[in-house]
């Protein structure tokens, strides 16, 4: 049985990796924008910033709930920077991406894409901004676990000794 | 929708403008927070964890900033890509603000 921890701990990375694809997805919509894909750029606005919005209350509740005990283990382990830098940076960067996602509906559905450039360039520079910062926020998101891996198994090894 | 060819729609514009400030915004109140604790126990009270309450910061001062801008009529000043590189700088400069900050400190 999978618990609850484990459910969100798996979950909200993988609705940041939609939101990762949608921003992709959007991203070669624009560079293709004509008169025929105005309702796909429209879907896959939305798609970004429900993903990322989903990601925001998942990853929040395991951050909340449930990462404090972890932080602990880190900090005691031999990779204690997996919290001090990569899990600060990763709290704060989050909010950059959701931003920029909150932004994305706005300018990619209210303007002609196909007819306007500056809007098309805006919408290419925006969904690039979110896949480069969001695919870092995955890296981080990586190291922090494997620093709470060797934590554990270091801890492991010391009660094996005793 | 807007039918202008040659730039975005007042909304796009006061959002864009209200997207800059936030992002910078982000960035220098995780700087306060983390070096003057008594802001972070603060923000804590508000929203049950300082977290908490400084995501609904962001994302109040992005709608309230937004719907500010969108009110002002001066906003036709804004209509060639410099708008582009403004957002694409000031993501960069808040990302690395945060990079550096918790390498360095």
């Amino acid at each position: 049985m999978i618990k609850t921890p484990d459910i969100l701990l798996f979950i909200h990375p993988a609705f940041g990796v939609l939101s990762i694809l949608a921003a992709v997805w959007l991203l070669v919509e624009a560079l293709n924008a004509n008169e025929n894909n105005k309702k796909r750029i429209n879907w896959a606005a939305y798609n970004v910033v429900g993903w990322m919005i989903l990601a925001w209350i998942f990853g929040g509740a395991w951050y909340l709930d449930y990462y404090p005990s972890e932080k602990a283990m880190i900090l005691k382990g031999s990779w204690p920077f997996a919290h001090n830098f990569f899990m600060e940076v990763k709290e704060h960067l989050f909010f950059i991406p959701l931003i920029l996602s909150l932004y994305l509906p706005i300018v990619a559905t209210r303007n002609n894409l196909h007819s306007n450039a500056l809007a098309r360039k805006m919408v290419i520079a925006i969904c690039a901004l979110i896949i480069i910062i969001a695919l870092a926020i995955e890296g981080a998101g990586a190291v922090i676990s494997e620093g709470s891996k060797i934590a554990f198994s270091e801890m492991s090894a010391v009660e094996g000794k005793k | 929708m807007n039918t202008n060819n040659e730039k975005l729609d007042n909304l796009s514009i006061a959002f864009t403008l209200s997207t800059i400030i936030t992002l910078l915004f982000n960035t220098i109140l995780a700087w306060v927070k983390d070096s003057y604790k008594p802001l972070e126990h603060f923000m804590a009270t508000i929203g049950g964890h300082h977290w908490i309450t400084h995501g609904i910061f962001d994302v109040l001062l992005f709608i309230l900033l937004g719907i500010l801008f969108y009110r002002m009529n001066s906003l036709e000043k804004f209509k060639d890509d410099r708008l582009v590189k403004i957002v694409i700088v000031s993501a960069f400069v808040s990302s690395f603000g945060l990079i550096g900050w918790f390498f360095f400190l």
